[in-house]
């Protein structure tokens, strides 16, 4: 028994210096993000800004680029500024990259990193303006068990090869959700896809289709109410022509259609009552529902319209 | 008292295992969190993912409301209800800042809720998401009912007290709503912090609102758990926390290095034991609270992560 207490406490001892080293490890990892790069960031930011306003062709220097995080810090600041910047000219960002082996160095942490830190990578990756060398060698990356690390590697392919964005989201074989669905319109809305609408909502690739409803509703196409109806109509996905009304209502576009009224039927209360409450942030007048929507439903819009109109009494 | 030691043995064993197993869903949770604010919650901001309304009963403070609504998701509201009767000062306050005006309110038959006096709405631009209801103060369930009953969104988070948001953490929430199939989630709950629970407005009517326990109703497949923190309460912290806890340490190494000498190895696993559940529970706070400004349960603040690329606080037209 002596042996078997004597096992225990030798685990026991691993687990707790293993730990320890953690602890201290993460105690000085957070005081150096509390202190150091905070400024550090300051800094570069100060300093990519001042490159793009020059562009004189120079190369910027960074100072303390040796120290830990400091690369990761330099390539969270040029991810942030490429993400937050549109019509941006990526000369720039992509000699500063190229300068400083920043691709080289976040495909070494992808190789090294596991799970979610290696997703992370791949999403700095896809933020910077790498080339199609870079995209090549994520490839393996999409075959991942992991959903985060096979999406963004797709989102670097993506970024480094527009020109093949509706063949690589295509041959994508999971089903986008909308954080992905989010994370793609961000890469078009900084002009790095296409904004070409009617291929993707007609495609029969439900990925295609998913991206490109969600393009007619951020960009409020109102030309692409013909393509929706049809969609409606042929009725293939019920998750997608849930969706498809939903733009319809944000286009505010007329609902009181066939296909709508159809499409309506197909749906459980649950998802009626989901699509009311999203017609009520649009807008839409009580005059007309009940021609697609029972009288109990009708009440339930009614009560939440009146929720918005000032009290006069 | 031999075969006692071996299953108090035993048991500290299988605790550290727990314990070490939650930290590493904790640092999991971190990196998550590290990628999902790193690009996906600028995304989401856009105005196309999941609409979170917070429902928040027994409000006091102004400043609660301006932290539940500093947030930069774009479907998302703040139901605030507050008794004007017994608390004016507060909904006057409330109502000057926000330069609300009074609407009609009418009873729903999704959420039954009574005692209700008066309906408000924020028309200040900035702050168009907030909505305060003047109700007699009876029960927090029946204030989140009347809150959920004038909600706009799928997703209700009921806010109990003095509670605050922990920054980026609605738009972790969306995140993980977005990141799953439809009607594969009817709750996350979040660990640790406060026991908040963010749940499917259609369950929570399902069950008949909030009195009814509506999280514990939802199917274990259904609910999800944020291995991080949402909501934190101001506390004051204990002043020389950290001065016990290197004691603490102190003790503990001391005890083991008597018992190692004294040959004690039941009792060394014992004092080990804890030393492993003390380093893993500051781990576990380390990671949960990395990159937000606050320390869970305490109202020591921290200077967190600098924000540098923010998206403007847009709202609903």
């Amino acid at each position: 028994m002596n042996s078997f207490y004597m096992i225990c406490a030798a685990i026991a001892a691993a687990t707790a210096g293993v730990l320890l080293v953690m602890l201290l490890v993460e105690t000085l990892r957070r005081r150096r993000e509390l202190w150091r790069n905070d400024i550090l960031r300051r800094r570069y930011l100060h300093i990519v800004m001042f490159a793009l306003y020059a562009d004189d062709g120079a190369v910027p220097r960074f100072p303390m680029l040796r120290r830990a995080g400091a690369r990761l810090l330099l390539a969270e600041t040029l991810a942030g500024v490429a993400a937050m910047t549109y019509g941006l000219d990526m000369t720039v960002l992509r000699r500063i990259v190229k300068a400083y082996g920043l691709d080289r160095w976040l495909l070494r942490h992808v190789r090294r990193a596991q799970g979610y830190r290696r997703a992370r990578y791949l999403a700095l990756l896809a933020s910077l303006p790498v080339d199609g060398t870079v995209a090549r060698r994520v490839v393996h990356y999409g075959r991942s068990r992991n959903r985060s690390v096979r999406f963004q590697a797709l989102a670097v392919r993506l970024a480094a090869e527009p020109m093949s964005a509706l063949r690589l989201l295509a041959d994508y074989a999971w089903p986008l959700t909308e954080s992905e669905t989010a994370q793609i319109m961000a890469l078009l809305r900084r002009g790095v896809l296409p904004v070409a609408y009617e291929p993707l909502v007609a495609s029969p690739c439900s990925n295609l289709r998913r991206v490109g409803l969600c393009i007619v509703r951020q960009f409020g196409i109102e030309e692409a109410e013909p393509l929706l109806l049809r969609m409606l109509a042929d009725a293939r996905t019920p998750e997608l022509d849930a969706e498809a009304l939903r733009t319809l209502c944000m286009l505010r576009r007329p609902l009181i259609r066939r296909e709508v009224r159809d499409c309506v039927g197909r749906m459980s209360a649950s998802e009626r009552r989901v699509l009311l409450r999203c017609m009520v942030c649009e807008d839409y007048a009580p005059r007309f529902l009940h021609r697609i929507f029972d009288e109990g439903e009708c009440g339930y819009y009614e009560t939440m319209v009146k929720s918005y109109k000032r009290c006069l009494a | 008292m031999f075969g006692m030691m071996t299953v108090v043995v035993i048991l500290t064993m299988g605790a550290m295992a727990w314990a070490c197993a939650v930290l590493a869903l904790a640092m999991r949770a971190r990196n998550a969190r590290r990628l999902a604010l790193g690009g996906h919650g600028a995304a989401l901001a856009a105005g196309d993912g999941p609409g979170i309304s917070v429902l928040c009963s027994g409000v006091r403070q102004s400043g609660q409301v301006e932290n539940l609504l500093s947030t930069e998701l774009v479907r998302y509201e703040v139901v605030a209800v507050v008794d004007a009767a017994h608390y004016p000062a507060c909904f006057e306050r409330l109502v000057d800042r926000y330069r609300m005006i009074r609407v009609e309110h009418v009873p729903s038959d999704e959420f039954p809720a009574r005692g209700v006096r008066s309906m408000w709405r924020s028309r200040k631009r900035c702050y168009r998401r907030l909505v305060l209801l003047d109700r007699e103060e009876t029960t927090q369930e029946e204030d989140f009912d009347a809150a959920a009953s004038v909600a706009t969104y799928d997703w209700l988070l009921p806010v109990h007290g003095a509670e605050r948001l922990i920054p980026g953490a609605v738009e972790r929430l969306a995140e993980v709503l977005g990141g799953a199939e439809p009607g594969t989630i009817g709750a996350v709950r979040s660990w640790p912090g406060e026991a908040e629970v963010l749940l499917n407005r259609d369950a929570v009517s399902a069950a008949g609102g909030f009195g009814q326990r509506a999280g514990r109703k939802i199917p274990r497949s259904r609910r999800r758990t944020l291995w991080e923190p949402v909501l934190y309460e101001r506390r004051f912290a204990a002043a020389g926390k950290k001065r016990e806890l290197g004691l603490a340490a102190c003790l503990l190494a001391a005890g083991v290095v008597a018992a190692a000498v004294m040959q004690r190895w039941g009792m060394v696993v014992l004092l080990l034991g804890a030393a492993v559940l003390q380093c893993a529970w500051v781990l576990t706070r380390l990671a949960a609270t990395d990159g937000t400004a606050v320390e869970l349960r305490g109202a020591k603040i921290w200077r967190g992560k600098g924000r540098k690329f923010g998206v403007k606080n847009f709202t609903l037209s």
